[in-house]
């Protein structure tokens, strides 16, 4: 999560996105983390299909040593936690809004290691909640699953970004406490 | 933008002579105290430290159990070597976000709400959760909530006093202790004042008591203290010292400032081991947890912004 270029260290926010209505909708999530342009870089990827998601963990697991906070959402989130292995082996933290599908098979953390929190938005989507469901059901005390209320639009985006903000205060707390 | 010295990265090589400085204490901590849950990839990833700096690490006799990929070391020993070393990783961050708030109350008056939102460390327990949560106050606060995760409090803190020099009175107390240096312990060490008067180093609990006593044994008035630390995006919960001087209790920490020159977040003309970080600090009583259910500490998120 540091940037060592000789000023003050950065946050890395990653956000993948998988169509472009969430694109458009996502800065104010990204804005969660800090609102703070000093402190937070955030840089956008279109994180699905495939190929891009490749080029973009190559550009992360460049050799400058510095670690990110990954927030991917949708397709992008189910497709960014698969790979989180290889392609995100350098996250610091994994946030996955609504990944979906759900997962065949119990999710091995295990793999990857990288402290993980799964977010469900219910919106107006039976399948959604079944999706949700099934990450809790393998979760476990291995990583964070996380319910939230059904909303649609700003509501929805503004809870979002609450638990986001929330979530990352969390991890943050544990992780750099003195 | 005031430019800092140049964190390392996982790829950079240290010098012996670093390694066997930064590593010397922790040879200091008894064997026994350990606790080996991480994994070379683990101290990759979260504290900087690649397989080179891993492979001379060990040839130091830095701890570890099992071979290979199964090999297991003390993530304590790794976080504090990742911060001395100015290694990538969250608390290296998190420490380096205070000096910019210092930067900010010295520019001029200065307001932030600190929201605490608190777990259930138990979350299966029957009926609903009882938050105590410290304020300030002497009573603190009971919060009850029907849900694991909840709001606990927001402090909207207006910073009236900010940092400057401790009083002349004080100065040999602060130069007496500034060579203790700031290394993670085992929670078997956080109380032993004269392990951290032997070894020179401590956490900041530890410091704490150990300068409080000291302080009293000179005669001053001395308190524990346990509180917040203002950053954005996130607070810290930190514990330091405050003593009676003319009637105005004066906040001391030269541990951290020692620790945040150390680390690269700042220079010893940013944060003196002199100086004291009166607003910076806002205290919520003598000794923490800032929330607890039933008796047990709940995890804690501490956000934090600059209100206009």
């Amino acid at each position: 999560m540091i940037r060592s270029v000789g000023a003050s260290p950065r946050v890395r926010l990653v956000v993948l996105w998988d169509q472009d209505s969430i694109r458009s909708q996502w800065p104010v999530l990204a804005s969660s983390f800090g609102e703070d342009s000093e402190t937070v870089d955030v840089e956008w990827h279109k994180g699905w299909p495939t190929q891009d998601l490749k080029s973009v963990s190559a550009m992360l697991n460049s050799p400058d040593g510095s670690p990110y906070i990954v927030l991917a959402s949708g397709a992008a989130a189910r497709h960014a936690y698969q790979a989180s292995k290889s392609a995100f082996s350098h996250a610091s933290k994994l946030v996955l809004v609504d990944p979906c599908p759900p997962p065949r098979k119990a999710p091995d953390q295990s793999k990857s290691g990288i402290p993980l929190t799964v977010m469900g938005t219910w919106r107006a989507e039976p399948s959604n909640a079944d999706h949700l469901l099934a990450w809790r059901r393998f979760s476990g005390s291995q990583f964070e699953v996380r319910f939230l209320p059904a909303l649609s639009g700003p509501l929805r985006m503004a809870s979002l970004q609450t638990h986001i903000a929330d979530t990352l205060g969390f991890w943050w707390m544990k992780e750099g406490g003195c | 933008m005031p430019v800092y010295p140049r964190g390392l990265t996982k790829y950079d090589r240290v010098s012996m002579d670093t390694l066997q400085r930064v590593t010397a204490p922790l040879f200091r901590i008894p064997f026994e105290h350990r606790c080996y849950e991480t994994s070379p990839e683990d101290a990759e990833r979260d504290y900087g430290i690649g397989p080179e700096l891993l492979r001379q690490l060990r040839a130091l006799g830095l701890p570890s159990i099992g071979e290979g990929a199964l090999e297991l070391f003390d993530g304590l020993d790794l976080s504090s070597v990742s911060l001395h070393l100015g290694l990538p990783s969250v608390r290296r961050f998190v420490l380096s976000l205070w000096p910019r708030t210092l930067r900010q109350m010295r520019a001029g008056p200065v307001a932030y709400t600190v929201t605490v939102d608190a777990t259930c460390p138990t979350p299966q327990h029957p009926g609903k959760c009882r938050y105590l949560v410290a304020t300030g106050e002497e009573e603190g606060k009971l919060v009850i909530s029907d849900t694991p995760r909840v709001n606990v409090a927001s402090f909207d803190i207006d910073v009236e006093e900010t940092p400057r020099p401790v009083p002349n009175v004080l100065r040999s107390l602060v130069d007496d202790f500034s060579d203790v240096q700031f290394y993670l312990l085992p929670l078997a060490l956080q109380s032993e004042t004269e392990f951290m008067a032997r070894e020179r180093i401590a956490t900041c609990e530890l410091f704490s008591i150990a300068v409080m006593e000291e302080a009293q044994n000179r005669g001053f008035e001395a308190r524990l203290s346990f509180g917040v630390v203002i950053a954005a995006p996130y607070s810290q919960s930190h514990s330091w010292v405050e003593i009676l001087v003319d009637g105005e209790w004066i906040k001391i920490d030269p541990l951290m400032a020692r620790a945040l020159q150390s680390t690269g977040a700042c220079t010893a003309d940013d944060w003196p081991h002199t100086l004291s970080p009166a607003g910076l600090y806002h205290r919520l009583g003598d000794v923490g947890p800032i929330a607890c259910h039933d008796g047990m500490a709940c995890d804690l998120s501490l956000r934090a912004k600059v209100r206009t």
